[in-house]
């Protein structure tokens, strides 16, 4: 008789066992789910805090595709050899294709297998219908050692296509972000820089001919433009570029820097600024993220972007 | 009255002058180091060679907001002392920054130690693709040799950077340190799927010399049938110029 109770007894333990057991992985089952429901599902649109906000993000993301180019310029570090462009590149799509954070939205970048460049998001505009954003994110230089690439012939196609991708971006992207030398004002830059006698960088040169800035102007006169926002994250962009390139194109979103920038700033600056445009924020909070803790020393400004804005620089 | 006003004011802004360098953290000095005049990064490395404290600082600042500050001041100061902190720590920087100042303070008799520690970890699956490059892109000059097993893994890697990091190295062992070797690489990196690697192999094509391309001849002739037909106009365009070229 006890032997019979007992084994009533464990019976009903073990139902009860295999009953939890069930439940959990039931109740596991459904978070996990919905936590990949929730990880595939884009976030929706923000609630915009005014009207000239969200105009300006309708308009930004008028397409359903989204073209944005971020060309790293040649990153010589004169009189040394290192040329860094191309690990800033690579610490910037690590950070791109990172899982997201509870602030960064500039992440969960998908990689093309085929051109080692471009990256994709998608996302929801901001009349919530699905957007994807083309980001290409360029090197200009093909090693770290300036002297061995001035004699490498592929540096050659390197900085045309950096160049090309730059200038295209001027007309056809929706935005374009630069990180590189100003080589003063004479920038951007793609290429190993034209060297002076004492085997510095030729800056009166630079200064004189203005090899890189020149094209900016012809291309932004010469063709129509549909480029909303040009962030030149290089040192003292403000004083160097900005007048001049708002004079040719008023209506143009610019991202600029008012002194000397350190790399680390201006990439973190960078990213901020593709993380600002995936969250649709709002002129005060965009400019917050730009001078933000990390990103602070780069002193980036964002003028022109937001409709009826009152230019500040 | 004015001499005593002049003596007041020079003073005094010369002690705020001094005072606001002698104030400064480890960190602001190191932002000198950037764009100033050589005049202000002396007293900067000045400076930072007086505190006491700066090692500490500096091997707490690794990996924090001030990462890459302080590795600048590490190897502009040439702490070659801070070298087993920076070995430890580069194994978990995901920026590969620390190995840049390995590089820039290793001496040449600690290449083949830091060598090895190099190729295990490019073996290994926790080390970032920003890592990878950095050593890989050391290895020409550190005279690290890959060996071809490890070639090949790497060239199988995720990164597209770290497979071009492994044909540049490639190029320098075969151009600039002669080493013989075949050109069987060449026959992967023809068929990466990423469009910028197949444009790397078919200029290190355009680049063999002589005696190099004769001896390979009907290996450069299979890697040149592969891309006469690339779906990627530039590389199609390359690949048949160099046809040309060869048949010249």
């Amino acid at each position: 008789m006890k032997l019979k109770i007992q084994r009533v007894v464990d019976r009903k333990r073990k139902v009860r066992r295999i009953t939890a057991g069930a439940l959990l992985v039931l109740v596991g089952g459904a978070v996990g789910l919905w936590k990949a429901r929730k990880h595939a599902e884009p976030p929706p649109p923000p609630a915009f805090e005014d009207e000239a906000c969200r105009q300006t993000y309708l308009n930004f993301y008028r397409n359903p595709e989204i073209d944005v180019k971020v060309v790293f310029g040649y990153k010589d570090a004169r009189p040394a050899r290192f040329v860094a462009d191309r690990y800033e590149r690579m610490i910037f799509i690590q950070r791109l294709t990172a899982k997201c954070t509870k602030k960064n939205f500039a992440c969960e970048f998908v990689r093309s297998k085929t051109d080692a460049d471009l990256l994709t998001r998608k996302f929801l505009g901001p009349d919530g219908k699905p957007r994807t954003l083309f980001l290409r994110a360029i090197p200009s230089s093909v090693g770290p050692d300036d002297e061995e690439n001035r004699i490498d012939p592929f540096q050659q196609w390197r900085t045309r296509y950096a160049n090309l991708a730059f200038l295209q971006g001027l007309t056809s992207a929706d935005a374009v972000i630069y990180n590189g030398h100003s080589r003063a004002g004479g920038g951007p830059d793609f290429s190993p820089p034209r060297l002076g006698k004492d085997l510095d960088v030729d800056f009166p040169w630079y200064r004189k001919n203005e090899p890189g800035f020149t094209p900016i102007v012809a291309t932004l006169e010469g063709a129509p433009s549909k480029l909303k926002l040009l962030g030149l994250y290089s040192c003292a962009s403000s004083r160097h570029f900005l007048e001049r390139v708002r004079k040719v194109k008023p209506d143009l979103g610019l991202i600029t820097s008012p002194k000397l920038i350190y790399f680390a700033d201006a990439l973190e600056s960078s990213i901020e600024s593709v993380s600002s445009l995936l969250a649709m924020k709002c002129e005060g909070a965009f400019r917050s993220s730009l001078t933000k803790a990390r990103a602070r020393a780069s002193g980036a400004e964002v003028s022109g972007f937001f409709e009826d804005e009152a230019v500040t620089d | 009255m004015l001499r005593s006003f002049l003596f007041v004011a020079i003073t005094g802004f010369s002690l705020a002058s001094t005072s606001a360098f002698a104030d400064a953290n480890w960190y602001d000095y190191a932002r000198r180091f950037t764009g100033e005049n050589e005049e202000i990064r002396e007293k900067s490395i000045a400076a930072l060679k007086k505190d006491p404290n700066l090692k500490t600082e500096l091997k707490k600042a690794l990996g924090t907001a001030n990462h890459f500050l302080a590795l600048d001041v590490i190897s502009v100061l040439g702490l070659k002392a801070m070298m087993p902190d920076l070995l430890a720590f580069a194994a978990r920087d995901k920026t590969g920054y620390s190995y840049h100042v390995i590089n820039s303070l290793i001496d040449p008799k600690d290449n083949d130690r830091v060598g090895q520690i190099y190729l295990d970890r490019l073996d290994s699956d926790k080390t970032s693709p920003a890592a990878k490059m950095a050593m890989l892109d050391a290895s020409a000059r550190m005279e690290i040799t890959l060996g071809p097993e490890r070639t090949a893994r790497l060239l199988k890697d995720d990164s597209p950077e770290v497979r071009s990091s492994v044909l540049s190295l490639f190029r320098t062992e075969l151009l600039r340190r002669n080493y013989q070797r075949g050109l069987n690489v060449l026959e992967t990196t023809i068929q990466d799927p990423a469009f910028q690697i197949r444009i790397q192999t078919l200029f290190l094509v355009s680049e063999l010399p002589e005696r190099i391309r004769v001896g390979n001849l009907s290996l450069i002739s299979g890697v040149l049938d592969r891309c006469k037909n690339d779906p990627m106009l530039q590389v199609k365009s390359l690949c048949r110029s160099l046809i040309a070229g060869a048949a010249k």
